[in-house]
């Protein structure tokens, strides 16, 4: 189960950065915004994924 | 919500899963290298500051380092670079040469500061105006008639005298390889071997040294020899070109050692690139010193006192790209040829980055550094790189 989640979580975050680079990268925002919205994304990706672990 | 779920009770395994996706995130950010092309804060811009090997083996695998610098002192620098050009163009009389002095990051400053023969007033007052308000240091180097520059055709002999060292040799030609900071010799002058230099059109690697060290000698003296601590002298090769501008010297391996890209000390350090021109001005702008090892003074540091120097009254020529540090002790005859570097932060223990050649110290009163060409000038002109 560990090792599912640690591996769905690597595809995930994977995509979800590659998002975000392309995202800043059609919008030329600075590194900082580009870094805060990783910190929160990820935040909100565990937040959200927590009770399907749980269960 | 975020803040609802860790009041919630975040348990340890949810913390160390935020913790490692988290990383694992800004990690595939870095691989991606999205820091590159992200642009930055507000009154940030990236320069690039050095080439460097990706693989510390394969002098081909240069890439660029860039670095966030403030955008006024970015701007400030760029400014002394372009009237520092002015300067070298227009090249009134009474010009000796010129340098930028990049400011400290907080100031967000730079200056330029211009070498004249005699302290004319109205010299003075046209340099004021040529450069239009911009921060100017004017020295006047040679007050009076005792100075003949006329005289000054030989570097070698206005090293100073070299009597008081030993040379650095090398113990053993060990491995096969040639480290730089060791003596050398043509048939006439003793110099320095510098570390190994690549041209990428002929893929080879180099011998380099002081092309001064070959002045004296006939055309067809072109051997390199190395001097062996109690051993005999070994050729290590002939020389391939020369370039009395930039006081370089390029010997083609013929024997069986090679150069190589390390230089001798108690702790050898490796060569991992070089600084292009505004990485030497963000040493100069953080107080960064040079290192240098001379087979005759061995190691020595010192603070940088300009870069992208133009240089007029040694030659008939000017040279320019030059890098001005330490002092006139720091280097002696038979030191030209050594190379001034600086520790490489991002690189392994010893990993060093090459600033500049060292070609010869000042032998006038009023000023005390060493010069030499910067690699950056010796890519921009020839492709060479270290």
């Amino acid at each position: 189960m560990a090792g599912l989640t640690i591996v769905v979580d690597a595809i995930a975050i994977l995509a979800l950065v590659l998002l975000l680079t392309l995202v800043a990268l059609r919008t030329g925002i600075p590194r900082v915004a580009f870094y805060g919205l990783v910190v929160v994304s990820v935040g909100g990706y565990v937040s959200i994924t927590r009770p399907w672990l749980s269960s | 919500m975020l803040r609802e779920q860790l009041d919630g009770g975040m348990d340890r395994r949810e913390f160390i899963r935020t913790l490692a996706t988290g990383g694992y995130a800004i990690g595939v950010a870095q691989f991606l290298g999205v820091d590159d092309f992200l642009s930055a804060g507000d009154g940030e811009v990236p320069v690039v500051t050095a080439l460097v090997r990706e693989d510390p083996d394969d002098p081909w695998s240069l890439t660029e380092r860039t670095r966030y610098v403030p955008a006024e002192w970015y701007a400030a620098v760029k400014k002394a670079f372009e009237l520092n050009e002015l300067l070298a163009q227009v090249a009134f009389t009474g010009y000796l040469g010129s340098a930028v002095v990049p400011g400290s990051y907080e100031n967000g400053t730079a200056a330029v500061s211009v070498g004249i023969s005699r302290d004319w007033v109205s010299l003075r007052e046209f340099i004021e105006r040529l450069i239009a308000g911009f921060p100017v240091d004017i020295e006047t180097i040679f007050e009076g008639d005792d100075f003949d520059d006329e005289g000054i055709d030989d570097l070698d002999d206005l090293e100073g005298g070299a009597d008081s060292f030993e040379p650095r040799l090398v113990e053993q030609a060990h491995n096969g390889y040639a480290p730089s900071g060791v003596a050398c010799e043509t048939a006439t002058s003793l110099a320095t071997l510098g570390p190994a230099l690549y041209h990428p059109e002929t893929e080879r690697s180099l011998f380099v040294t002081a092309n001064h060290a070959f002045k004296s000698a006939s055309e067809d003296e072109t051997r390199l020899t190395l001097p062996i601590e109690g051993g005999d002298p070994v050729a290590i090769g002939t020389l391939s070109a020369t370039h009395p501008v930039l006081d370089l010297a390029t010997v083609e391996p013929t024997g069986e050692l090679e150069p190589m890209s390390l230089i001798d000390s108690p702790s050898p350090f490796r060569v991992r690139g070089q600084y292009t021109r505004f990485g030497l001005a963000d040493l100069m702008a953080r107080g960064e010193r040079l290192e240098k090892v001379g087979a005759m003074t061995g190691h020595t540091t010192g603070a940088i006192q300009g870069i992208d120097a133009v240089t007029c009254f040694t030659e008939a020529f000017c040279r320019r790209g030059q890098i001005r540090w330490g002092g006139e002790m720091d280097l002696t005859d038979g030191d030209s040829g050594s190379v001034s570097f600086h520790e490489d932060p991002d690189g392994e223990d010893g990993d060093v980055l090459i600033a500049g050649f060292n070609n010869a110290r000042t032998w006038w009163p009023g000023q005390s550094y060493v010069w030499g060409v910067g690699a950056y000038k010796m890519t921009e002109r020839h492709g060479y790189h270290f």
